[in-house]
C-alpha cells in the first residue's frame, strides 16, 4: 500500500554561515519557486529559551531582533551558538535547521499534490495575551510568571477580563504515515503548518 | 575518564516528574534525572560567582567557562543518579532479561533471570514449548539492577504516593470549581542515589566539586509543599571512572558478537530531522560513529519507547516531549571481524561512543551507550532483590568520620586501652620467663644492662611523641643494645650466655616477629581485639594498633623487668 508522502530532501549547510541570512535565503529561495510557498513562522529552541519569529517582506523579525519588541521580558536571542533547532514553516512546506556533533544539519518538507497527513492542534502556552503594534502577542498564564510572545495577531482577547483569551492560541502540525513491512501504520515526520486561533 | 561522583541521600520525597501516569497527577522517574542535577549545579554557579539573572550567561567572552561547564556535551556530561546498593551505583535492568511469569524476587531466595539476548532462538522456543520448563517470558519490573558474574541484585526504588487537592490561593481551601483531586507519586525519602559528572580536565572538575560542598540541596518539583530535600555527599573521585567495570577493550575483545546496552533514554534524529525510537535509525548512527557497517543479529532487538520531557527553568516552559529509546534496551549486533586491521580504530569509536555517549541532550545524562557489558556466555542469572536492611547495618557501621575533636578523644581512649592491655601481659610474660642459671650473672652486668635498657626506653618514648616519618629507625634506636651485647668483656659474655639471657634479649628485640603480636593472639583477654588480621583497638571507629614502636618500648620494658625480677630473686637467695 503506497500513501502520497511529502518531499523530504536535505539541505546543505555551509561551514561558516549567518544563521538569519541562511533562513531568509531559504525563505526567498521557496518563495521564488513557487509564489504561493511561503514561509510565514519561524520557532527555535536554544539552550536559552524559546524564540518565536516570522517574515515579513523577506526579513526575519524575532522579538529581539532587529529591534527589543519586549524589553521587560529577557526574551532570548537567535544565534548559532545557541541554537538546539529551528523550523521555518509555512502552508506548503517546512525547513528546519539542528545542532548535530559534526555541526548543522537541515532538511525542506514540501507537500505534493494529494499528500495524506494527520492533522494535529497542539495548544500554546498562554490563558492572557496582549498585542504588540509590531505583529506579535505576548502570553501568559493566569498568575504565572512565564510568557512567549508568538508572531500572530489574529487573537480575539477580552479586554474587560484582563486580556483573557476567547480561543486559545494552537500550533497547527501535520503528521504524514508511512507503514512498515509487517504492515503496521507509524508517523514517520511531522513538521509545523501554522498558528490559528480559531474555535474548534 | 575524569569525573565527579557523588551520593545524594534523600531527606523528603522527590519528584522527578516523569510523562507518565494520569495528566492530573504527576509521577516521578524512578531515578534523579541528569538534567535535575544539572539545573541545581548551574544555580549554585550563577550564585557562588554572582553573575545576574540578565547576564548572557552564554556569551564566551565574558563567561569563557559557563558554556563548558553546563551547555556543551563534548567537555562535560551530568549522567542520572541511579540508585546506591551495595555501595555500588545501580544500572537499568537490560531489556532482554525475562523471568517466568508469576515469579515475584524475594530478598532471600534466588530466582532465575533468562537473557533472551544470549539464548538462541531455537533455545528460546525449547524453553516456551518444553513440558517441564514451561517457561512464559515477563519483563521485569524491577528498574535497576547489580551485576557480579552470574548474580544479580535487584532494586525497586521506594515510592511514596500522596493525595493533594487544588487550593483557592485567596481562601486556602479548595472550593466548589476549583478543588480537584491530585496525586504525586514521588521516589521516597531515606534512599541513597549516585550522581556523575563527566569532564574532561581537573580544572572542571575541582569547580564541579567546590559546587557540591554544600550538602543540603532541594530538587524537583513542589519544593515548597515538602518535596525535594537531598542531602549531597561528595565521594572521592581521584581515579578512572567507568560505568561498568571492565575496561572496553577486554569486553569487546573477548566476545563474538557486539551487543549494545542503552544505560540512559536516548534520543536520536533520523535524517529528516525526526526525532524517532527507532533501532534501525540507531543502528545508522552507530555504524557511522563506529565506521563499521554494523546488522542486527536474528532476533537481536530488545527495545522499548517512552516519551521524555522536561522542563526548562531558564525557559520559564516545559521542554518539547520527543519518543525516545529506553533505558535498558539491548541491541545485538552480528559478530565483527576483530583481525582486521581496522579493529584499533573500532576500539577506539567504541571508547568515544562510550565516553561521549550518542543522540541529542548528552549533557543531561541522555545516550549513555555501553558495549557488550555482560559476558555473553551468562544466559541464565540467579536474582534477588537487595535487602535495604543489610545496607542500613552496614551504614551504620561506616557512620561518617567524627570530627577531629572527637577523633582525638577516641584515638587517647582506644591508646590508653592498648597500653593498659599490655601493661597485663607483662605481668603474665614476666612471671612466665625464667633464667637457666640466673645466679651465673653478676648484679653488676645486671644493672649494666638495665641502665642501656631504660636508656633506650626513653629514647623510644621521645620518639613516638614525633610524626611517624620523622622518626629514627628501630636498628638506630637498640644500637645501643646491640653494641653492649657485643663488646662485652670475655668474662661478662660467659655471664650472659650462660644464663642465656643474650639469647633472650635477642628475641625480645625482634619487632618483625614479636613476641607481642604472639601472647596479644593467644590470651583470653585480647585475642578478640583483632581487626584486619592485627591486634587493634577501635572504639567509635577510631582504631589504635601496635605499630613497632610500642613494640620495641613492650619489649624493652619486659626486658628491664625480667631483669629487676632475676635480681630481686638473687638478693632473696
Amino acid at each position: 500500500m503506497t500513501i502520497p508522502k511529502p518531499k523530504c530532501n536535505p539541505l546543505e549547510v555551509p561551514c561558516d554561515f549567518n544563521l538569519k541570512t541562511w533562513l531568509e535565503e531559504q525563505a526567498q529561495q521557496l518563495e521564488k519557486e513557487s509564489s504561493d510557498n511561503q514561509l510565514n513562522y519561524l520557532l527555535a529552541h536554544a539552550d536559552d529559551g524559546v524564540i518565536w519569529g516570522k517574515f515579513q517582506n523577506g526579513e526575519l523579525i524575532t522579538t529581539t531582533e532587529p529591534v527589543k519588541l519586549f524589553p521587560e521580558c529577557d526574551f532570548p536571542t537567535l544565534r548559532k551558538e545557541t541554537l538546539q533547532q529551528c523550523r521555518i514553516f509555512g502552508h506548503k512546506s517546512e525547513v528546519m535547521i539542528w545542532k548535530t556533533d559534526g555541526g548543522f544539519k537541515a532538511r525542506l518538507i514540501e507537500d505534493e499534490e494529494k499528500t495524506e497527513f494527520i492533522p494535529e492542534l497542539q495548544i500554546l502556552w498562554g490563558t492572557h495575551g496582549e498585542h504588540h503594534p509590531n505583529g506579535f502577542t505576548l502570553l501568559w498564564d493566569g498568575s504565572q510568571g512565564l510568557q512567549h510572545a508568538v508572531p500572530f495577531t489574529d487573537i480575539e482577547l477580552e479586554e474587560k477580563e484582563n486580556g483573557k483569551l476567547k480561543n486559545k492560541v494552537r500550533l497547527i502540525v501535520r503528521h504524514y504515515i508511512d507503514y512498515d513491512d509487517s504492515g503496521v501504520a507509524r508517523i514517520y515526520l511531522s513538521r509545523l503548518v501554522d498558528l490559528t486561533n480559531k474555535e474548534i | 575518564m575524569k569525573a565527579v561522583t557523588f551520593l545524594l541521600h534523600t531527606q523528603q520525597p522527590i519528584l522527578a516528574t516523569s510523562l507518565q501516569g494520569d495528566p492530573n497527577s504527576d509521577v516521578s522517574h524512578p531515578y534523579i534525572p541528569g538534567s535535575m542535577i544539572r539545573g541545581f549545579l548551574i544555580g549554585r554557579y550563577l550564585q557562588k560567582n554572582r553573575i545576574k539573572v540578565n547576564d548572557d550567561t552564554l556569551d564566551i567572552q565574558q563567561l569563557p567557562n559557563v558554556k563548558r561547564l553546563f551547555f556543551d556535551a563534548k567537555t562535560t556530561r551530568y549522567l542520572n543518579a541511579y540508585p546506591l546498593i551495595d555501595n555500588k551505583r545501580t544500572l537499568p535492568t537490560p531489556r532482554s532479561w525475562y523471568k517466568d511469569k508469576g515469579v515475584t524476587f524475594s530478598e532471600d531466595k534466588e530466582k532465575t533471570i533468562y537473557d533472551f539476548s544470549k539464548i538462541p532462538l531455537e533455545e528460546q522456543k525449547e524453553l516456551t514449548n518444553d513440558y517441564e520448563e514451561n517457561l512464559s517470558p515477563k519483563l521485569l519490573e524491577e528498574n535497576f539492577c547489580l551485576v557480579d558474574e552470574d548474580e544479580v541484585l535487584l532494586y525497586k526504588v521506594k515510592r511514596r504516593i500522596n493525595i493533594h487537592n487544588k487550593r483557592d490561593r485567596k481562601r486556602g481551601k479548595g472550593i466548589e470549581g476549583s478543588g480537584a483531586v491530585f496525586s504525586y507519586d514521588a521516589i521516597d525519602a531515606g534512599q541513597t542515589f549516585q550522581g556523575v559528572v563527566l569532564c574532561e580536565t581537573e580544572e572542571d572538575q575541582s569547580i564541579i566539586e567546590s559546587l557540591l560542598q554544600h550538602k543540603d540541596v532541594w530538587l524537583g518539583g513542589s519544593q515548597s509543599a515538602g518535596y525535594g530535600h537531598a542531602e549531597i555527599q561528595l565521594l572521592n573521585n581521584n581515579h578512572e571512572y567507568y560505568e561498568v567495570e571492565s575496561a572496553s577493550r577486554e569486553r569487546i575483545e573477548n566476545q563474538a558478537n557486539l551487543t549494545v546496552t542503552l544505560l540512559s533514554d536516548t534520543i536520536i534524529y533520523n535524517e529528516c530531522g525526526q526525532i524517532v525510537s527507532n533501532p534501525e535509525t540507531l543502528r545508522q548512527i552507530l555504524s557511522d560513529a563506529l565506521n563499521q557497517e554494523l546488522k542486527f543479529q536474528e532476533n537481536g532487538i530488545y527495545a522499548s519507547s517512552i516519551i521524555v520531557g522536561g522542563f526548562n527553568r531558564k525557559w520559564g516552559l516545559p521542554l518539547p516531549q520527543t519518543p525516545a529509546l529506553a533505558a535498558g534496551s539491548v541491541f545485538v549486533f552480528e559478530n565483527i571481524d576483530i583481525s582486521s586491521d581496522k579493529f584499533h580504530e573500532f576500539l577506539d569509536n567504541a571508547k568515544k561512543i562510550e565516553k561521549q555517549g550518542i543522540g541529542e541532550r548528552r549533557v543531561d545524562g541522555f545516550g549513555r551507550v555501553i558495549f557488550n557489558w555482560l559476558n555473553e556466555e551468562t544466559e541464565e542469572y540467579k536474582a534477588k532483590l537487595f535487602n535495604p536492611e543489610f545496607q542500613t547495618t552496614q551504614q551504620a557501621q561506616n557512620k561518617e568520620p567524627l570530627k577531629s575533636e572527637s577523633s582525638k578523644i577516641a584515638v587517647g581512649i582506644a591508646n590508653r586501652i592498648v597500653r593498659k592491655k599490655l601493661d597485663d601481659l607483662i605481668i603474665q610474660q614476666v612471671s612466665k620467663i625464667s633464667l637457666t642459671n640466673p645466679e651465673e650473672i653478676s648484679n653488676s652486668q645486671l644493672s649494666r644492662l638495665m641502665l642501656v635498657a631504660r636508656q633506650v626506653l626513653y629514647e623510644v618514648e621521645f620518639e613516638q611523641t614525633k610524626y611517624e616519618n620523622e622518626r629514627r629507625s628501630i636498628t638506630e634506636l637498640v644500637e645501643p643494645i646491640n653494641n653492649l651485647l657485643h663488646n662485652l668483656p670475655s668474662n661478662a659474655l660467659k655471664q650472659f650466655e650462660r644464663s642465656k639471657l643474650t639469647e633472650n634479649i635477642k628475641q625480645c628485640l625482634n619487632v618483625e616477629d614479636s613476641w607481642l603480636q604472639n601472647v596479644w593472639r593467644s590470651n583470653p583477654e585480647t585475642k578478640h581485639l583483632i581487626a584486619d588480621d592485627q591486634p587493634k583497638v577501635i572504639i567509635a571507629g577510631e582504631d589504635k594498633d601496635i605499630d613497632t614502636y610500642i613494640t620495641l618500648e613492650y619489649s624493652l620494658r619486659l626486658i628491664i623487668a625480667v631483669v629487676k625480677k632475676i635480681m630481686k630473686e638473687k638478693n632473696n637467695d
